[in-house]
């Protein structure tokens, strides 16, 4: 212990001093691009500690955002129960044997031990059998009951009062993003859980990265003479352009796709985003309403059954159960899919086999009435990493994981080990060479792995300079960022929260609803279903009980507003 | 033995029966054709590929690769192995003591015992009450919890019980005579006159016990106990790239996923493939009842 | 108590009704005894065997009682609360309680005429084969389908019956009218009982077979001296040499007539078809993505379990009276 408060002292003085002589500000945000602990500056570690250092010298060690090492004095075992990301459990049997854990486990004086369960079903015996390690890592909105029965029955404990002062830098960048923090808590406000999100340290914000969207065949606009389209209108006029010509070039003006979509239903799905609504609960004018029974729902419907019908979407999408193999035939010419396995590796693979075959990103539509919204919602049931209530070393365990949010924590996990697996070059931490073109026989993914974490899921602050990258690096994948994030998220309900039986009643009411809503969804869009008897449709749904479910969500929602 | 002269009837029907046979051979050898050229499909090239897939479309071994250069293949085929052998033997044994008991006329409770037995078929506790049973018997993260919850079959054993009724009683009563106990006659001469049924239901265990993953799944904790098809799962789970990591080598690695399925397949299936044809001998006419004549 | 014993069980019942009425409870007990003494190998190899059920089987059956509440796992089974049968009539009156069910059973049935005799039928004609070679290759084959994923079986179904697949391409070289046909209802059933066929045709016969190496030689023989001909000798001494094996297996099967697995259907069918093909199951399944009620879940199952039970019971008792084979 006094080894510790000596370090911490020295360290303080240290900074304090440095702080006079740079004269930078100490205020708790950070606004210039040497930001405070929290972020993950690339200038040196002590100077970016300096200002939080500075701003609250007086209180004790731990709430300035430095994390005194080692944790604790003694050795002690933590176990952790979280899933295996898959790259690491190629190359190895648990976390352990990843460097930056190591590193972790070096400084801090905490033994992981580390528990991977491969299944839903393991979650829920671990806490039916009460056999509970000391942190828990999982998508803990989707326990049953919630994350109220996860806190009510004794499983996990609430961290409101200790946040603050354990784990300083999660709160603080918590406290700077207050929407984001609302999604987290329970409707109570109470605090438990440390979510992972990309985290950009030069001005403080935090960084959504879309991973799905909507892309489009370039070539063959070009061909028709047509630009990228923004609207549904537009996007009329080019799938005909693509249904009437011969853009593939194969001689047979017939055998073109302008659409493809598959069983899923997910490309045709998105596009009632562009009408305000969507296929289940979303928000208008700040009301919870249900789309189907919505009329702009109707809209939707009568576009996609009109695309459908002038046979610009592939006639067998409800059964097709591989659309992104029409994609690679030089068949299809748009669909929705994800940027990875979708757009990058489709666009690629194009352009090998039929040269100038060129697939960018599109924009999401605007609809006819302005409407130009992506229809899920980007926070709902985050991973995220609460202490359980069989925890004894509770102080030292969010101090361990808070080191993840704070600048050097952040570098360690994000980026590996300096000097090993990233360089510092000009102040920007670059990946070194060992991972990217490793020569051990794992593939790039693997290799980093083995270092870091990178873009795994985990609870800590994400540098968003890792997604520069590797995976902005090109002109095209920039470009699909900014095509991604213009929509807006307006129609999407936030992260709300349902009690027991509230979701026992709910569930038991939706399954009819859903069942019928997908069953006639569908048949309006082909055709088997007439869309004048959209009126019976709404009636129908009316009938089943929709009314209790719509009760249910607003109160929810009411709930949710409170936080 | 009589020589049993053919018609022109018979010839006409074995000759339907042999096209017939040859169509099925067909058929039921396309699903594993599939997948042995899928497997070995340059992973790209497969993904574009949409029909009959007669031969490999490219030729390459990388998805044996990313399956078999995983280091817990092989503790993946010793824990089965292990598995198969000493499970599939305790199960069968376990099996025909059951079935014994079952297929004697004797004790009077005989009818109820085999009602009460078979509503086990169709009523159980469910996953957490078993789960809370293994920890409670100390059977958690032990390859036992894999061979004892599933010791007996029921329907391998009522399976088996139908083959030891039809054994004529005279033989157990002679025995009876000469001094037998019911141990003795069960392994003495029930079972051996039994032979094809015992084939059958050995097959059944031991494929059963090569296909399960689940079980080890949720009862093991130590990676050094899990059996071939957990491994494997994990190995097809893995594949499955999440979209969060998109590098260079990204694009192959989601092509190579979609392969590494049937190359999974192929490792997996293979070794119990072998068995059956193995046992096949075992399925040839009248061997067993003419031992009893004799 | 019902005694279809033969003379030795009467023999007891005989001697039984011969002692006082007031001396019935000892009669029980010295039943008991007597039979013990006679049968003391059975006793001793039964019990554990009835250990092993009474452990494994029954100990955890208090499972069961999750259908009958709101089982939260952080409050594990004994600590949530009773809902008495608030499950089983949230199943009863959702809208498509009729539609699932009445999916569940026809697939079954069709199951059961034409899945069931199937096998049979193959192990028929197979063992008419001659040729050991060709028949042991034939078995070698044919059943290995059994061994392929369903996902892997269930892409080939999907692609066989698009429009540009292989059955299309018959079809349309015979002249008719190419169709996806998956996305016809009226389709669903027959695609997926011939694909069930096509899986489990070989693996099925396997038991059959080995009922069929059990039967006596000599029969055959007095059969062809009497002037059968290969018909009458497979309807006279074949097909009654396996008629116990065939009668239990399909007194089983007609147990398991409320549980069709969901996991083809999964893969196979779409809301285009939900009319055809949504069962119980999957009806479920979908349930659980919405909210994962293992109570309500619990609570069909158990309700799909007593059906059963009735069906299988029914089945037992007719059995018995027709042709005197039966598992009780």
């Amino acid at each position: 212990m006094n080894s510790t408060i000596k370090k911490s002292l020295s360290v303080v003085m240290c900074t304090a001093m440095l702080a006079s002589v740079a004269g930078c500000s100490s205020s708790g945000t950070p606004s210039t691009s040497t930001a405070p602990s929290q972020s993950s500056a690339a200038s040196p570690a002590s100077g970016s500690q300096a200002e939080s250092a500075a701003g609250s010298s007086e209180a004790a060690p731990a709430s300035d955002g430095t994390i005194a090492m080692p944790i604790s004095a003694e050795p002690i075992t933590l176990s952790y129960f979280i899933k295996m990301n898959s790259a690491m459990s190629a190359t190895m049997p648990t976390y352990e044997d990843v460097e930056c854990f190591k590193k972790l486990e070096e400084m801090t004086n905490i033994h992981i031990e580390w528990i991977h369960p491969s299944s839903n079903d393991q979650f829920n015996l671990m806490i039916t059998s009460n056999d509970l390690p000391d942190l828990i890592n999982w998508q803990l909105t989707t326990a049953k009951g919630g994350s109220e029965a996860l806190i009510n029955d004794g499983i996990i404990i609430p961290l409101t009062d200790k946040m603050a002062e354990f784990a300083p830098n999660y709160t603080r960048i918590m406290n700077a993003n207050p929407e984001l923090k609302k999604t987290t808590l329970l409707d109570d406000g109470t605090e438990y859980q440390f979510i992972n999100f990309n985290y950009d340290p030069t001005d403080n914000s935090i960084k959504v990265f879309k991973i799905l969207g909507p892309y489009i065949r370039k070539d063959w606009l070009d061909k028709v003479g047509l630009g990228i389209p923004k609207t549904t209108d537009e996007m009329y006029t080019v799938l005909k352009a693509f249904k009437d010509n011969d853009v593939n070039g194969n001689g047979d003006p017939n055998d073109e796709i302008p659409f493809v979509c598959g069983k899923s239903l997910e490309p045709v799905r998105v596009l009632s985003g562009a009408f305000g609504t969507r296929d289940s609960f979303h928000m208008k004018n700040g009301e919870v309403v249900y789309g189907p029974t919505q009329p702009e729902f109707k809209e939707y419907l009568t576009m996609i059954n009109k695309w459908y019908s002038e046979g610009l979407i592939n006639s067998d999408f409800p059964v097709n159960d591989n659309p992104g193999a029409k994609i690679l035939s030089n068949e299809a010419g748009s669909t929705y899919a994800s940027m990875g396995s979708g757009l990058i590796m489709q666009s690629t693979a194009l352009a090998e086999e039929y040269p100038g075959a060129e697939l960018v990103s599109m924009p999401w539509l605007t609809g006819p009435n302005g409407d130009h919204s992506v229809i899920y919602d980007s926070n709902a049931n985050p991973r995220a990493t609460a202490i359980t209530t069989a925890n004894k070393h509770v102080e030292e365990s969010l101090r361990w994981i808070d080191y993840a949010y704070s600048a050097e924590g952040s570098m360690l996990t994000t980026f590996g080990i300096e000097g090993v697996s990233y360089e510092m070059k000009d102040g920007y931490p670059t990946l070194t060479d060992l991972v990217m073109n490793n020569t051990m026989g794992y593939n790039q993914e693997e290799a980093i792995a083995r270092y870091c974490l990178g873009p795994i899921n985990y609870p800590n602050a994400r540098d968003y300079r890792f997604y520069e990258q590797v995976n902005l690096d090109t002109e095209m994948k920039r470009q699909i960022q900014v095509d991604w994030t213009q929509a807006t998220e307006d129609i999407c309900m936030p992260p709300i929260t349902m009690n027991t039986q509230e979701s026992a009643q709910y569930s038991s009411v939706m399954a009819d609803i859903k069942t019928y809503v997908d069953e006639m969804q569908v048949k309006f869009m082909i055709g088997d279903e007439s869309l004048d008897n959209f009126d019976t449709f709404v009636k129908n749904i009316e009938g089943m009980g929709i009314d209790q479910a719509i009760e249910i969500q607003k109160a929810a929602l009411a709930r949710y507003g409170q936080r | 033995m009589a020589v049993i002269k053919k018609s022109a009837g018979d010839h006409i029907f074995d000759f339907i029966n042999a096209v017939f046979m040859c169509f099925m051979i067909v058929i039921t050898l396309y699903p594993f054709i599939y997948v042995v050229m899928a497997s070995l499909s340059v992973p790209k090239l497969f993904l574009a590929h949409t029909g009959l897939l007669l031969r490999p479309v490219g030729f390459s071994l990388e998805s044996y690769e990313a399956v078999l250069r995983n280091p817990n293949i092989k503790i993946g085929y010793v824990n089965t192995v292990f598995i198969v052998v000493v499970g599939t033997l305790c199960n069968v044994i376990a099996t025909a003591i059951g079935a014994y008991v079952l297929s004697r006329k004797g004790p009077f409770w005989k009818g109820p015992l085999m009602f009460i037995i078979v509503i086990t078929m169709f009523v159980g506790g469910g996953l957490v009450p078993n789960y809370i049973l293994i920890q409670n018997l100390g059977l958690y993260n032990s390859l036992w919890s894999l061979i004892l919850p599933g010791l007996i079959s029921t329907h391998n054993m009522i399976v088996m019980r139908t083959a030891f009724q039809g054994i004529p009683e005279s033989l157990e009563e002679s025995a009876r005579i000469d001094g037998a106990n019911d141990w003795t006659i069960l392994f003495k001469v029930i079972i051996p006159l039994a032979i094809p049924t015992m084939a059958v239901i050995s097959l059944f265990y031991a494929v059963s016990h090569w296909n399960s993953w689940f079980s080890a799944m949720i009862y093991l904790k130590d990676k050094t106990k899990y059996p071939l098809q957990l491994v494997l799962r994990e190995i097809i789970v893995q594949s499955q790239v999440s979209d969060m990591t998109t590098m260079d080598s990204y694009m192959d690695r989601y092509a190579v996923s979609q392969t590494v399925k049937y190359a999974t397949i192929m490792v997996a299936t293979i070794p119990i493939l072998c068995v059956y044809p193995f046992l096949q001998k075992y399925f040839v006419k009248g061997v067993m009842i003419g031992a009893i004549k004799g | 108590m019902e005694f279809t014993e033969k003379q030795k069980g009467r023999k007891h019942m005989a001697a039984k009704s011969l002692s006082p009425a007031g001396t019935r409870k000892k009669g029980v007990g010295a039943m008991l005894k007597r039979d013990f003494m006679k049968y003391k190998g059975i006793y001793a190899l039964a019990v554990p065997v009835l250990a092993y059920f009474i452990i494994f089987k029954y100990i955890p059956m208090y499972g069961i009682t999750i259908a009958f509440k709101n089982y939260v796992p952080t409050k594990g089974i004994f600590g949530s609360d009773w809902v008495g049968f608030e499950h089983f009539m949230r199943f009863f009156k959702s809208v498509y309680f009729k539609r699932t069910v009445l999916n569940t059973l026809i697939i079954s049935v069709y199951d059961v005429i034409f899945g069931f005799p199937a096998p049979i039928i193959f192990a028929l004609l197979l063992n008419e084969v001659k040729n050991n070679i060709f028949k042991r290759t034939i078995q070698t084959i044919t059943y290995l389908p059994h061994f392929i994923s369903t996902v892997v079986i269930a892409g080939m179904i999907i692609d066989f019956t698009s429009q540009n697949g292989l059955i299309n391409n018959i079809i349309a070289l015979f002249g008719g009218e190419r169709t996806d046909m998956l996305m016809r209802p009226e389709m669903f059933r027959g695609i997926y009982i011939i694909s069930g066929i096509w899986q489990g045709v070989g693996w099925g016969s396997i038991i059959y077979l080995s009922a069929l190496s059990s039967i006596d030689q000599e029969q055959y023989e007095a059969a062809y001296i009497d002037g059968a001909n290969r018909w009458q000798q497979a309807i006279n001494v074949t097909l009654p040499g396996i008629m116990p094996t065939i009668t239990i297996l399909f007194i089983l099967k007609i147990g398991g007539l409320m549980s069709v697995g969901s996991e083809k259907i999964l893969l196979l069918y779409s809301p285009v078809t939900y009319e055809t093909a949504d069962i119980i199951s999957t009806f479920i399944y979908r349930k659980g993505l919405l909210d994962m009620d293992y109570s309500f879940s619990t609570a069909v199952g158990l309700f799909n379990s007593i059906i059963n039970i009735i069906l299988l019971s029914t089945a037992n008792a007719l059995s018995r009276k027709v042709n005197e084979t039966s598992l009780w």
